[in-house]
């Protein structure tokens, strides 16, 4: 029990709740705190990426709408919920209705997996690893959906196939690295994985497994359908591949989930390889000032927050200098390096792994 | 073999460099309302009729290559909408009646703005 | 899966909106997968009478509207249009009109190639390279915007010469663009030249043999990239090209990057001679005459000539059938892209989708200029 949850318990107390509303209600309240998370994440994200890859490019950026342009994604947001909702002649409506959802729910279910700090996170669970890894494997099939109910436009099609297809061919090495973390964590779930890593810099996992990084961001960067992998809507190609048909809100959602994705897998990156919501260093900054321990314990897990944000927008920052530095690849070269060259080294990153906990266990 | 690996990962590397590099460089955006680029003074933007010196000759018609789209009766007038701007009536007028300006900004709410209409002979 | 068992095969419409047709191309492709089996190019759909409209006025009146046939390199298609006009009428150009006309056609050709460079590149997927060719494109045309009082529709050339002088300032600006180029073009190569996605999208992609490119009868920079060292500026040479130090760069294996390489070396050549064309103007600037003022109402030439340049994307011919009046009873216009965009079925059949637009895009296609 987290002390979160213990305070929370504290203060409902007073209105003499009954216990099972009380425990409903955690859930409610943790599921508005992470939607409220994510939007925010979402609409900085885009606007960040804008502004980052103007940066680059040697532009300014949007700088219109508030200061400095800081509400550029939300007058966006306004003007796509306003947009009218076209519906292609021969879709298959069930479907085409379906598919965003698809895409948007399981990326949203995932942030509540993930350990925002010792004391936050939504839902606990032993093989939590798992269970991201299953969720973050469900959009694929939505956006299979999205591009079979186009009504037969052939570019959405091949989007949503191509998606299918690298889902496969990433899931694969992407696992085989998991589970070298379950190894040398000797668990499969996510904060026990974290807590592992506490303690200093050298006792993240990224140095056992520098290899299992280097597949795991490649891997990821597949999964989240960022460039120099993103084949479904490979703009220059497919138009604007699965999502060609879709406008208004439930092109909105594609748009919100592809980058919730890939705030929560740059997350995931973090919490397996660079020590999650741990400090760089042995200490955190909270234990400088004398504090008592119940407010020691607010300020450690705001800080742990803070260390898990920035080392996530590090990674982040990474993926958009990656997109504006490197063409697309291929599709069928994208399939030999998963099959080819990371299956096999991602074996090899799982002996490291294992000889690695051996030897510990020896010494 | 080593190499054939490395090679391409420093490439990429490089041209990771080369971005980084290219963002410190100065910004080359310009705010365009606010900010508005200075034209040169031979530019051919909008052009001005002086009916003063204008004789009339027709010139400007016969080289025109957007026919109709320059006009002489009681009105001297040009259609804006489908002046390409070449500049030969300009430089073919004998008496210099015609010339450019250095407005670019010509966009209208309505089509008739567009037409520019000068009367000839308006005072006599 | 096999060929013969998957008999239904997948129509996709590439265009005539697509982001990476470049204009208003239409491409149907026959998929079987992803795979093309069949591509057939559908264009007319940015045709405007160009050959016609020159009938129906006069000499003068169709030359503003060449710059329109290739919208980005304008001055080459008023260049063979006047030099079919200054053949038939036995027009001498002075001197320096002569070199004026060459530093702009060549300015024009770097700007027309980096244009192609960043879309190339925007089309293969990398986001930054086309806002660094932008940026120094629209060095250029401020240059030309000062010589000739517009970016892109220039309407600068005249028969007998050019319209506006070159002044000392502008030639000042020119070199100090020339002198920075190369350095920016050195960095354009580092960053795209052994990235190895880029390699592995472009090498041995879309190879185009010798055998094919001459019985499509392709010209420029794609003949060129295929072994094939066929140059109009050198093989016939017009203008001042005679007294210029040049090289023609090319490539043997034909493929997408290798017609990625002879365009950026053409570049870095046009360079040499604007350079070398500066040399001359700067010892030259006063005294000469640009234009030799030729009396309109005396254009009425009788015969038939051909003009011709080697533009950007290839040789580019005008043919001009005059019959004794002010206008011409036929013009012909033989434009590059025209031959480039037939080839697409026979380099890009059987590859990936993907690589549709990797072949397409290293051809350089423009859209105007193959419908006029």
């Amino acid at each position: 029990m987290s002390l979160f949850y213990l305070l929370y318990i504290e203060c409902l107390s007073f209105w003499k709740m009954p216990e099972w509303l009380i425990f409903i209600m955690w859930y409610i309240f943790n599921f508005i705190l992470i939607v409220i998370l994510m939007l925010l994440t979402v609409l900085f994200l885009v606007l960040f990426e804008r502004k980052y890859l103007a940066f680059y490019t040697r532009r300014i950026g949007p700088d219109r709408a508030g200061y400095k342009g800081c509400f550029q994604t939300v007058a966006d947001a306004i003007k796509l919920l306003f947009k009218e909702n076209i519906i292609p002649k021969n879709a298959d409506k069930f479907l085409f209705f379906l598919s965003p959802l698809i895409v948007f729910v399981p990326v949203l279910t995932v942030w509540a997996l993930l350990p925002f700090s010792s004391g936050f996170y939504t839902f606990h669970s032993c093989c939590s690893i798992l269970l991201f890894m299953a969720f973050l494997a469900i959009p694929a099939i939505g956006i299979l959906f999205a591009g079979y109910s186009s009504g037969g436009n052939n570019f959405a099609l091949i989007g949503g196939i191509r998606s299918c297809m690298q889902l496969i061919a990433s899931e694969i090495p992407s696992f085989l690295v998991l589970a070298s973390i379950v190894i040398l964590s000797g668990s499969m779930d996510l904060s026990v994985i974290v807590k592992n890593q506490s303690g200093s810099i050298l006792n993240w996992y990224i140095f056992p497994s520098f290899l299992g990084f280097t597949i795991f961001f490649i891997c990821s960067l597949i999964i989240m359908n960022r460039l120099p992998f993103d084949f479904p809507e490979a703009e220059s190609e497919l138009v604007a591949g699965y999502n060609c048909e879709y406008s208004g809100m439930k092109f909105a959602m594609f748009f919100l989930a592809e980058y919730a994705m890939t705030f929560i897998l740059s997350a995931l990156v973090v919490v397996l390889f660079l020590g999650g919501y741990n400090a760089p260093f042995d200490f955190y900054i909270t234990d400088c000032f004398n504090l008592s321990v119940i407010l020691r314990e607010i300020f450690i897990n705001f800080e742990q927050f803070f260390w898990l944000i920035f080392k996530t927008g590090i990674i982040i920052m990474l993926i958009m200098l990656i997109r504006a530095a490197y063409p697309r690849l291929r599709t069928d070269k994208t399939l030999d390096l998963c099959w080819y060259i990371f299956i096999p080294l991602s074996i090899f990153n799982l002996f490291i792994a294992i000889i690695i906990k051996y030897m510990r266990g020896i010494l | 073999m080593i190499n054939e690996f490395f090679n391409p990962v420093k490439e990429l590397a490089k041209g990771l460099s080369i971005i980084l590099k290219n963002g410190l460089k100065n910004r080359v955006t310009l705010k365009y309302p606010e900010e508005q680029e200075k034209v040169r003074n031979n530019f051919r933007g909008k052009i001005k009729y002086e009916k003063d010196k204008c004789i009339k000759c027709g010139n400007c018609i016969k080289v025109c290559p957007a026919a109709g789209c320059i006009s002489i009766n009681e009105y001297f007038s040009i259609d804006m909408s489908q002046c390409i701007f070449c500049g030969n009536c300009v430089e073919y007028c004998p008496v210099n009646a015609l010339s450019h300006t250095v407005e670019y900004t010509l966009a209208q709410s309505k089509k008739d703005n567009l037409i520019l209409k000068e009367e000839i002979y308006g005072n006599d | 899966m096999n060929n013969s068992t998957l008999k239904n095969t997948t129509i996709l419409n590439v265009g005539p909106q697509h982001p990476s047709t470049h204009g208003v191309l239409r491409l149907k492709c026959e998929l079987n997968g992803e795979r093309i089996i069949k591509i057939e190019p559908i264009i007319g759909y940015l045709h405007r009478g160009m050959e016609k409209m020159a009938e129906t006025g006069s000499y003068l009146q169709y030359l503003p509207v060449v710059d329109r046939i290739d919208y980005l390199s304008g001055f080459f298609c008023s260049f063979a249009y006047l030099d079919a006009i200054e053949k038939l009428m036995d027009i001498v150009c002075p001197l320096k009109a002569l070199y004026i006309r060459t530093i702009t056609m060549e300015l024009n050709r770097i700007s027309s190639h980096l244009l192609w460079l960043g879309c190339y590149l925007m089309d293969l997927g990398a986001t930054s390279p086309f806002f660094y060719a932008f940026i120094e494109r629209e060095k250029i045309l401020h240059i030309f915007e000062k010589l000739a009082g517009a970016r892109m529709m220039y309407n600068y050339y005249t028969l007998g010469g050019v319209k506006n002088d070159i002044n000392k300032e502008l030639l000042g600006e020119i070199k100090v663009f020339a002198g920075n180029f190369n350095k920016q073009l050195k960095e354009f190569e580092d960053l795209i030249n052994n990235n190895p996605i880029f390699i592995s999208r472009t090498a041995m992609i879309g190879v185009l043999e010798q055998e094919t490119a001459v019985n499509y009868s392709v010209t420029g920079a794609n003949l060129r990239a295929s072994g094939i060292l066929k140059d109009l500026r050198k093989d016939f040479p017009y203008l001042i090209y005679k007294q210029i130090e040049f090289d023609i760069p090319y490539k043997k294996s034909g493929d997408s990057y290798s017609r990625y390489i002879v365009r950026v070396k053409e570049m870095k050549e046009s360079c040499k001679i604007v350079n070398q064309c500066l040399d001359w103007l700067y010892s030259n600037i006063e005294d000469l005459k640009i234009n030799l003022k030729i009396n309109t109402a005396k254009i009425k030439p009788e015969g038939e000539a051909i003009g011709q340049v080697e533009s950007p994307r290839g040789l580019m011919l005008c043919y001009i059938c005059a019959d004794g009046t002010n206008k011409p009873s036929r013009v012909k216009w033989r434009t590059p892209s025209f031959y480039s965009v037939q080839l697409i079925n026979e380099i890009a059949k059987n590859y990936l989708v993907s690589d549709l637009m990797s072949i397409f895009g290293s051809l350089d296609v423009i859209m105007p200029e193959v419908d006029r």
